[in-house]
């Protein structure tokens, strides 16, 4: 991992097209700006991270697992068809 | 296109069926091909069957099923040039399920699968501003048939 120091109002460059600078420093937080490109795409890591755990969760999802919920919906309610499509 | 999974026996789908993800899905990025198994035990969901990997599968549904109205698709020009989106293409947008802790179905409206129909390649989308949840709970009044009601697809 590249490690960079930067102060207040400095930047660093990603490539030509993305610019990314410090605006604020308070407390644990730092600010940054991010400048990129439409076809970047740019998020919090954490929006990664949720859908990469649950992505881990569904894949553990098994047909018996779905079988035993929907035995446990069929006791009250009348099975309704629909599809996935195409 | 032979596949040998674990709950459905050996599949066979035609390759102009098979699902390309440049990206793969997250924390799955190896795996790019994928299968649908539309099997009438499992509707609503279908099984997306990894075709590198069959060890691994997803139940997928239509959005339908976990949110009234139309989903809110917004993709980005990134989304769209992947997707290789052009006028006419109607994208379909398959929902991730998962069951969580106390037994409930959920769906992952935040991360949601897009497929163009049209050339099979599909993306996980990643919904950045908007409050669509990660787990929403199963809407629809939903119950698979009785196990054994109906001949299994494969032994």
């Amino acid at each position: 991992m590249l490690i960079l120091t930067r102060k207040l109002g400095e930047n660093i460059r990603i490539g030509d097209k993305i610019k990314v600078t410090i605006l604020d420093i308070k407390g644990g937080q730092v600010k940054l700006g991010i400048d990129a490109p439409p076809e970047v795409a740019v998020h919090r890591e954490e929006i990664y991270e949720r859908i990469r755990e649950e992505n881990e969760r569904a894949s553990g999802v098994t047909p018996k697992m779905l079988r035993e919920v929907a035995g446990v919906l069929r006791s009250t309610k009348k099975p309704r068809r629909g599809r996935v499509g195409p | 296109m032979r596949i040998e999974t674990r709950h459905w026996g050996i599949v066979e789908i035609p390759d102009d069926q098979v699902i390309h993800m440049p990206e793969g899905l997250l924390g799955f990025e190896d795996l790019r091909r994928f299968v649908l198994l539309d099997l009438e035990e499992s509707r609503p969901f279908a099984w997306l069957l990894s075709a590198d990997d069959p060890e691994i599968s997803f139940a997928v549904a239509d959005p339908r099923h976990f949110r009234s109205g139309d989903y809110p698709l917004h993709l980005s020009a990134a989304d769209e040039d992947q997707l290789d989106l052009t006028a006419g293409d109607q994208p379909a947008v398959l929902v991730i399920a998962a069951v969580d802790a106390s037994g409930r179905v959920t769906g992952n409206l935040r991360g949601p699968i897009v497929l163009n129909t049209r050339n099979r390649i599909a993306r996980q989308l990643v919904t950045y501003g908007s409050s669509l949840p990660l787990r929403q709970p199963i809407l629809t009044a939903w119950a698979a048939p009785e196990p054994g009601a109906l001949p299994a697809k494969s032994a």
